[in-house]
């Protein structure tokens, strides 16, 4: 039990400094871009790896801004008319493909292979009715196998009709509402691709000789993935991947396979409730039932090309000890697990002496609890919230180009009710 | 596809004669299946030496193709018994396995007591009879259930279906028309060492195939673009479509353009089907899959693991297109062109008409209808573009224009193709095809495809 507890704050260790200085807006609303007309730009930039290696990559930037990595999150409307005009400032045609989308028609540019391609210096322009709400992807269908790898994939999330922000759901069916959402873009990377198209040896690539050494969340590796959105020095890669939420909260992760390999995604803490897959509802009559169908799991399995959702709620249940240390009398807090109210907490810690501290130890095993640190130690969690990895359970993708850790994992917080970590706070100023 | 199904049809009659012949009752399927060196040309030239399967109509017969995947192996709804002979004309010993299918099973092992072979394996230039005697609906893959590391890979696979019912792939699931998309790996350096003399075992240069590495990625034995788009069916017709897997990679079947509803694999229904656009296809799985789209056109299903190369070149290997035909249609390469951009026009038949007919081809205009000619020239009225037509075998499929260069100064707008087929020497009561419907006298069918002119 002990080590159950403990681990968390341990493996948290590691994204201390970091998250101390998030500053970005990370909102329970994921970031992207609102509306229904979108204008990308196919261009080239390097990102930056979570080992400080400077990728070059191939991306769509929203209008004429940078290249990033993935691309910009498309929020669009059930319903709506969606318009996306495509520039291509790259050496090759590019083009978009919307799985689960259509009809798409497209206008201009030249025919491809998958859809109407922007020639370089061209453009063209996809439309297609946003007909039914969930979670898709879009990404280039023209040589796919090499510009996905490139960058060129991004996610597109359709709100419900009658979307209300104050009680969102996923899709129209109240088995799908949540507090709390959050984008889980998977891809991966082989520099040996990227070196050839950033030398213009675009003919010496052979993409069947793919190896990747990279593994991304929204386009950063870990420790980069719990940093804040939109930080200065990852111009571009403008999202992160730091899960948020309180006791009790339905927190819904949208998982993407956007590269192109099947990824084990792991949550500690608990599992995941998976309520759909490919923008459509695990439901047993289409349309009526709500997803009466929905599976537990503690992995679930990301195959490239398909989006997933999955409900995670972390109570603290059958942890067997009060969170809180309440005593028994003591009224509940929000969201609590009510059959271990007031049990105590089953372990007597060691002595400080005997303890080895991480930075995000607050002195205390309680949510939101503060206790006595020796000197010099604790300091970055000052809400005391509990930190639960989530990440590729492929243990090999928790690794930056051989370097351990990193790769395609994140943390997950949960904090107490009523306190906001330090993230939280400037997710609620509105970033800086 | 069409007439590979059609001989199989022949064969599988052929078959079932003999079976009669032989007595083993009438609710045997039976299959004389010849494994057999041959060699697959990729799309870039490269030739892989294979093995494969042929379907003789005989024992001894010798009269069907190599081919890999091997013949698609049908078993008739009624028959309770399915019945493999197997003639081997390769160098090694084969034998037959089907996962899913039960039967009793004869291992074969090695002097060291390791297994070499799932079932009883046929010598060179001997035969085997295998059988299962209890034969359930579904889609499964028979494949060499000997040294199967290496005979797999060499293409000793292939495709059996079962249904429940005649067009019911299972009890309540009909379906319209069905396809096997059977997806598939080459590693060419395994091909040649084993085509080679002393080239592959044991103090060989190539001892096992730890290093396997495809490079060349098919669906149904074909890469791209070797492949010509797949008639699966008319719009607004439930198509089953059987995907399997016989590499030894996991691959991602997506089709962007629709929605699948997945009904189940390795020949079990799920309790409930699942909407999904990717299938998830591990090695030696079968999935099962509805798709019931209501538009024309050619869907793309590809991989999305994205083995969609020919070695170093691209683009290529597994991406094929699924086409969606009514029984006349016509086709443009884009929905929209600039003026002095160009197009093509396609018209397509694919269902034998029996009587004679007329093909009309218009396009009306902003500024008016104009009846096509074969020369590419346009006239005022309706002539038809070909006359009395009779007997042609379906598919048709036939360029009119390849590059239709979109005049400079016409004016933009809407422009119309319409495609008719008329019944022989006789003229539909319009003033242009326009003005077609269902209904109109003398029309058998017809069919509009609109493209605009920016």
């Amino acid at each position: 039990m002990n080590a159950r507890y403990a681990g968390p704050v341990r493996s948290a260790a590691l994204a201390a400094a970091i998250l101390s200085l998030g500053c970005g807006p990370a909102a329970a609303m994921i970031d992207g871009v609102i509306g229904s007309s979108f204008t990308f730009t196919a261009k080239e930039g390097s990102i930056s790896a979570g080992d400080g290696q400077s990728i070059y990559c191939w991306g769509y930037a929203n209008g004429n801004g940078l290249m990033q990595y993935p691309g910009p999150t498309m929020i669009v409307s059930q319903g709506s008319a969606v318009t996306v005009a495509l520039a291509n400032e790259l050496p090759e045609p590019v083009s978009i493909v919307f799985p689960g989308q259509g009809p798409v028609t497209a206008r201009g540019g030249r025919p491809g292979l998958l859809a109407r391609e922007a020639p370089p210096g061209g453009r063209c322009e996809y439309t297609f009715t946003a007909h039914r709400p969930g979670t898709y992807i879009y990404h280039s269908g023209t040589r796919p196998e090499l510009q996905v790898e490139m960058g060129l994939v991004g996610a597109l999330i359709v709100r419900p009709a009658g979307f209300d922000t104050a009680k969102p759901r996923a899709y129209e069916h109240p088995g799908s509402a949540y507090e709390d959402e959050f984008l889980y873009l998977l891809t991966e990377m082989d520099p040996v691709i990227h070196e050839h198209a950033l030398k213009g040896t675009l003919d010496r690539i052979d993409t069947t000789a793919y190896w990747p050494v990279y593994w991304f969340i929204n386009g950063r590796n870990a420790p980069d993935t719990m940093l804040g959105a939109g930080v200065p020095w990852l111009p571009h890669q403008p999202y992160n991947c730091m899960p948020m939420g309180h006791p009790g909260d339905r927190m819904l992760f949208r998982f993407i396979g956007g590269g192109r390999d099947l990824h084990p995604l792991h949550t500690h803490g608990n599992h995941t409730l998976l309520i759909a897959r490919d923008g459509r509802m695990l439901e047993s009559v289409p349309g009526v039932s709500g997803p009466d169908l929905a599976v537990q799991m503690f992995t679930v399995t990301v195959a490239p090309g398909a989006t997933y959702d999955a409900v995670f709620r972390w109570t603290g249940a059958k942890l067997g000890w009060d969170i809180y240390g309440h005593a028994p009398g003591d009224p509940m807090e929000p969201g609590e697990y009510a059959p271990d109210h007031g049990k105590p907490f089953p372990v007597v810690l060691p002595d400080a002496k005997d303890l080895a501290f991480g930075p995000q130890y607050s002195g205390s095993q309680f949510l939101g609890g503060q206790g006595l640190l020796p000197p010099g130690e604790g300091g970055f969690n000052p809400t005391a919230g509990f930190f639960y990895m989530s990440h590729s359970h492929n243990e090999k993708e928790m690794t930056n180009n051989d370097i351990f850790p990193g790769g395609m994992m994140t943390m997950v917080l949960i904090d107490r009710p009523g306190a906001m970590g330090p993230m939280m706070q400037a997710a609620e100023k509105g970033g800086n | 596809m069409r007439s590979s199904t059609l001989r199989l049809a022949m064969a599988l009659a052929a078959s079932v004669v003999l079976a009669g012949a032989a007595g083993t009752g009438a609710d045997a399927a039976e299959f004389n299946l010849r494994a057999e060196a041959t060699a697959l040309v990729m799309p870039d030239g490269r030739s892989i030496p294979m093995w494969g399967f042929a379907l003789d109509s005989a024992p001894g017969a010798n009269d069907g193709p190599v081919t890999v995947p091997g013949p698609l192996l049908e078993v008739p709804p009624d028959d309770a018994t399915l019945t493999i002979r197997l003639a081997n004309n390769l160098p090694e010993p084969v034998s037959i396995v089907i996962p899913g299918l039960i039967t009793s099973m004869t291992p074969v092992r090695d002097g060291d007591g390791r297994i070499r072979s799932f079932a009883a394996e046929t010598a060179p230039g001997g035969t085997g009879v295998y059988t299962w005697p209890n034969c359930t609906p579904g889609t499964y893959i028979y494949y060499s259930g000997t040294h199967a590391a290496v005979q797999v890979q060499m293409g000793l696979y292939g495709g059996v279906k079962k249904d429940a019912a005649p067009k019911t792939a299972h009890p309540g699931v009909p379906y319209d028309r069905d396809l096997l998309l059977l997806f598939s790996e080459i590693d060419p350096a395994l091909h040649d060492a084993v085509a080679a003399p002393g080239g592959y075992g044991p103090g060989t240069a190539m001892t096992s195939t730890i290093n396997y590495s495809p490079n060349y990625f098919l669906i149904n034995g074909k890469a791209f673009p070797q492949a010509a788009p797949i008639f699966a069916g008319r719009p607004g017709e439930r198509i089953l479509l059987r995907f399997a897997n016989a590499g030894l990679k996991t691959r991602i079947p997506i089709v962007p353009g629709l929605y699948l509803s997945v009904l189940g694999e390795d020949g079990s229904l799920f309790p409930y089907p699942k909407e999904q656009y990717t299938v998830d296809l591990l090695s030696l799985k079968t999935v099962e899959a509805l798709i019931a789209p209501t538009g024309k056109g050619n869907y793309a299903v590809f991989d999305r693991r994205l083995g969609l190369a020919n070695a170093a070149s691209s683009p290529g290997g597994m991406l094929a297109y699924l086409g969606i035909y009514p029984p006349l249609m016509v086709e443009t390469s884009a929905d929209a062109v600039a003026r002095g951009e160009t197009f093509s026009l396609d018209v397509k038949l694919s269902e034998d008409l029996t009587q004679p007919f007329d093909v009309y081809l218009v396009v009306d205009t902003p500024g008016g209808a104009f009846t096509v000619g074969l020369d590419g020239e346009t006239r005022r009225g309706i002539r038809p573009l070909f006359r009395n037509v009779q007997g042609f075998p379906a598919p048709f499929w036939t360029t009119i224009w390849e590059q239709i260069r979109v005049p400079l100064n016409i004016v933009p707008g809407i422009y119309t193709f319409y495609v008719a087929a008329i019944e022989a020497g006789t003229v539909p009561p319009i003033a242009t095809l326009g003005d077609l419907n269902e209904g109109t006298p003398h029309v058998i069918m017809f069919d509009a495809q609109p493209v605009e002119v920016q």
